[in-house]
């Protein structure tokens, strides 16, 4: 399980957003500049794009009800009436996957908004305020020692498998990294002279950090979110897949794999395409996320 | 030496007692009551007050914890509510075929990902470096239990090479079944981790192979080979120790997965059944031991770095 957003090599970097991105045309210029800069920056902007269509289009892009069985019909191999088969009470699995992306976006984003709540405020905490360093971080390393799966497992044996609680089990899993990310920043940027000039101007604490600290640190943390996004997406599937995360009927594509494992023999077409949704839907994340890193900080070019 | 260990042990005490307090409190948060599994629905309230009582449950917490935890202080678990045997036995069970599992992916994950991680820096940009991002992006992106279905499609159902399904004890049925029934999952849980080191190896050594000393190295003449692995290579382990760390992490927490794909009789399996029946020793041990166990990976890390990097002295 690829579930550790906690790679070393994203540290945290004190980046100038704008660098780079500084187009002339239009209002837009400079964001489309950072989302299509590259290749696979290009591609990953389009698969995330693709799979926010697919969650808020459902309706239209199904071809049929994913949650209308028919027994008659069931454990079909993929045609031209099911373009992916069908599964063992019969429903059209093109259909369920479709829907199944509202699941995962649904989860993932909300993950991300509340780590990214969290961490910053924690980060900032932590990193602003020496006597609170101590405290903060030995509780986000506590919540870091326990491996992802296992504590978001635990927290929904707790509070009982429903997706809300799935994306608080993920937030409190997900949020020590982020807010280790944020406070490294904070801890570089408080050095900085801009920082002493602010306060030498007799700025209060709140006017620093709002103005001057929380912006700072976006760079880095839209490029976290990326990651704490495909690791949310990958997570509510592997929590679906042990039962633990969303219940059927309704469709994820997770608890649609856990439902392929048991017709492995007979219908293996069950298996293939919610797994290819997961792999292109994180995959594309992480190209826009790696984009985003270099666009912000051009030493991380290429690594 | 010394020094450094007994500090850095002493500092892992309040994140230990932390675990633990966090570990009690996330179970006992739980709304459903264990005794309810013992009972019918309709006993009478004396006789779900003595179960209570059995389970130690009609106490206040802080002494439900202290119970708890003093008795882990010295190394007694508990018993589990469900099947009233020592958690300890339970375990002793369920931790070898998950610490195997973890160990053959680590190792399959080091020695595939380390020299592909390698030679992709040192030939950047080459054909066999697009082959490892490839490698690498899908790698990160592919969930375990999806890898593990296919490679269950593939060599157990076609082509009938490997069992599907479940784990030979090496004492019971020897060490060649017990690593035939290891490989695939080995391969669907390391996968994930071999693409993290493989990132993380080529990175490090593109930051080494841009030092100013390399350049000397190059400059005096040394044969290409030996400033790559001699002179690069030594400077570049710290951050594929680092990684190698964090894998062994994200490994434990994927097997948790992996162990169901495969029906492997570790402590996935027994996690996930525990949590469906409340059973609160059980789940509780089994986090702190886990947290355990990632607390000394970090610390066993931290001590070669000292190994591999002389510059760094612990006291």
């Amino acid at each position: 399980m690829t579930d550790d957003p906690r790679a070393p090599d994203e540290a945290p970097v004190v980046a100038a957003p704008g660098r780079s991105v500084r187009g002339k045309r239009g209002l837009l210029a400079p964001v489309t500049g950072v989302l299509f800069r590259n290749q696979l920056t290009s591609i990953g902007t389009l698969l995330t794009l693709a799979i926010l269509v697919m969650a808020a289009f459902a309706p239209f892009l199904a071809t049929h009800d994913p949650l209308r069985t028919n027994v008659r019909n069931r454990l079909q191999a993929p045609s031209t009436e099911h373009w992916m088969g069908t599964d063992d009470a019969g429903r059209d699995i093109y259909s369920r996957a479709i829907y199944g992306a509202r699941v995962s976006v649904r989860v993932g984003y909300s993950v991300v908004v509340l780590t990214t709540l969290f961490g910053l405020t924690i980060g900032v905490a932590a990193g602003y305020y020496r006597w609170l360093d101590g405290l903060l971080m030995r509780i986000m390393d506590a919540l870091m020692a326990f491996p992802t799966i296992f504590l978001a497992i635990a927290i929904l044996a707790a509070l009982g498998p429903r997706e809300t609680n799935v994306i608080w089990a993920l937030t409190i899993t997900l949020t020590p990294s982020t807010a280790r990310i944020v406070r490294g920043v904070v801890l570089t940027l408080k050095e900085l002279d801009f920082i002493n000039a602010a306060r030498a101007l007799g700025a209060r604490d709140l006017r620093l950090l709002v103005r001057h600290v929380v912006p700072n640190s976006l760079a880095p943390l839209i490029v976290q979110s990326t990651f704490v996004l495909g690791v949310a997406i990958l997570s509510e599937a592997g929590l679906s897949f042990v039962g633990a995360g969303t219940q059927p009927p309704t469709p994820s594509w997770g608890n649609m794999l856990a439902d392929a494992k048991r017709y492995l023999f007979v219908a293996p077409w069950m298996s293939y395409f919610p797994g290819v949704f997961i792999v292109l839907g994180v995959l594309g994340l992480n190209l826009l996320g790696d984009g985003l890193r270099d666009a912000f900080d051009p030493r991380m070019r290429g690594r | 030496m010394t020094t450094f260990i007994v500090r850095r042990l002493v500092v892992t005490i309040p994140v230990v007692l932390m675990v633990g307090i966090a570990a009690f409190l996330l179970v006992h948060l739980t709304p459903g009551d264990p005794a309810d599994f013992f009972l019918d629905p309709d006993a009478p309230p004396e006789e779900i007050e003595r179960v209570r009582e059995r389970l130690g449950l009609d106490q206040p917490l802080p002494v439900q914890f202290v119970n708890w935890f003093g008795g882990v202080l010295q190394g007694d678990l508990g018993q589990s509510f469900h099947q009233d045997r020592p958690v300890i036995d339970m375990f002793a069970r369920a931790f070898p075929p998950t610490i195997y599992l973890t160990i053959t992916s680590l190792f399959l994950a080091v020695i595939l990902a380390v020299p592909i991680g390698i030679l992709s820096a040192i030939k950047q940009d080459s054909l066999l470096d697009r082959f490892a991002t490839v490698f690498v992006l899908i790698g990160v992106a592919t969930p375990n239990f999806w890898l593990g279905l296919l490679l269950i499609q593939l060599f157990a159902v076609q082509l009938g090479w490997m069992p599907a399904q479940g784990f030979v004890r090496p004492e019971e049925g020897g060490l060649a079944a017990s690593l035939r029934t290891l490989i695939l999952p080995s391969i669907a849980l390391g996968y994930s981790g071999a693409a993290l080191i493989a990132r993380m190896t080529r990175s490090g050594m593109l930051e080494v192979l841009r030092q100013d000393y390399v350049r000397t190295a190059r400059a005096k003449g040394i044969a290409e080979n030996r400033v790559n692995y001699v002179h690069a290579l030594r400077n570049a382990l710290n951050p594929i120790l680092t990684v190698i760390g964090l894998a062994v992490a994200s490994l434990i927490s994927g097997s948790l997965v992996v162990e169901l794909v495969f029906n492997f009789p570790g402590v996935g399996r027994l996690v996930v059944d525990s949590v469906f029946r409340r059973d609160y020793p059980v789940i509780q041990g089994s986090l702190l031991l886990i947290a355990g166990i990632t607390i000394f990976v970090n610390l066993v890390v931290d001590l070669l770095y000292a190994v591999t990097d002389p510059r760094i002295r612990y006291d």
